[in-house]
């Protein structure tokens, strides 16, 4: 089981409670599609993805990355059982999605990016410390279960 | 980072051998891979996996031939496999973490 101290549970929280979940989910979806461009193999139905400029105004990505984002914050809830937390939709990736666990991981250093530039001088050293942790624990969870 | 001539040497020597064997070590190369490796898996949903599979053998086939063609132009890897590489890049799209030989997270548990 992670163990949280009191303060990475109060800055993931006091970050969390300031972060646009659809503006935030959809800039970091759109930042993985376009940074690591081979990562559009699972948004073929997603339409235009041809550019970055394409890619940030696409609407299925920003619902789609509404939707990530908006899940990332159960583990944010459920710090101390992330690993059940996530258990049904890690077989849900294995499965039937077929997402090379590899993904999780670079999302998760996208979205520290991504609130890196949210957040500015308030994402200080010790946050990016909590959320590394908290992007970590989430892809490890969601990997866990493949087989 | 080049290969020195001696360490040329030992891998033409030894594929000579390996070659001699290509298909069957192809098939349980891919085999020992998505056993040790499952997440390897997603990227053949479309295949039949089990042992001794027609899929696995002609993959493995596939894969070996690569190499060997790599082995053949030893002194210019990269550019045997240029087109390879563009083909797992663009067509494929295949996470390069997964050519990496060490360094492969393994998630068990």
């Amino acid at each position: 089981m992670v163990h949280w101290s009191a303060e990475e549970k109060q800055l993931i929280a006091s970050i969390w409670s300031k972060v646009n979940v659809e503006e935030c989910g959809a800039e970091a979806l759109a930042r993985l599609l376009i940074v690591y461009p081979w990562t559009q193999r699972f948004f073929a139905s997603f339409g235009n993805l041809s550019s970055p400029t394409a890619i940030l105004g696409n609407p299925k990505v920003r619902a789609h990355g509404r939707k990530v984002l908006t899940s990332f914050g159960e583990a944010v809830k459920n710090l101390d059982n992330i690993k059940a937390t996530y258990s049904k939709l890690s077989e849900l990736h294995c499965e039937k999605l077929h997402v090379d666990p590899e993904n999780f991981r670079l999302l998760g250093d996208i979205l520290i990016i991504v609130l890196a530039s949210h957040f500015a001088r308030d994402f200080t050293p010790a946050c990016q410390f909590a959320w590394q942790k908290l992007v970590n624990v989430v892809a490890h969870a969601l990997a866990r279960k493949y087989h | 980072m080049t290969l020195t001539q001696a360490e040329k040497a030992a891998v033409i020597a030894i594929w000579a051998k390996v070659a001699t064997q290509a298909d069957a070590i192809g098939a349980e190369s891919l085999e020992r891979l998505f056993c040790s490796y499952p997440q390897t898996k997603t990227y053949f949903p479309h295949f039949d996996l089990s042992q001794g599979s027609a899929q696995l053998r002609g993959h493995g086939s596939k894969v070996m031939n690569a190499i060997g063609e790599a082995v053949k132009h030893i002194d210019d890897i990269r550019g045997a496999l240029a087109k390879l590489s563009e083909l797992h890049a663009y067509i494929l799209r295949v996470d390069p973490v997964n050519f990496k030989v060490s360094e492969h997270r393994n998630f068990q548990g």
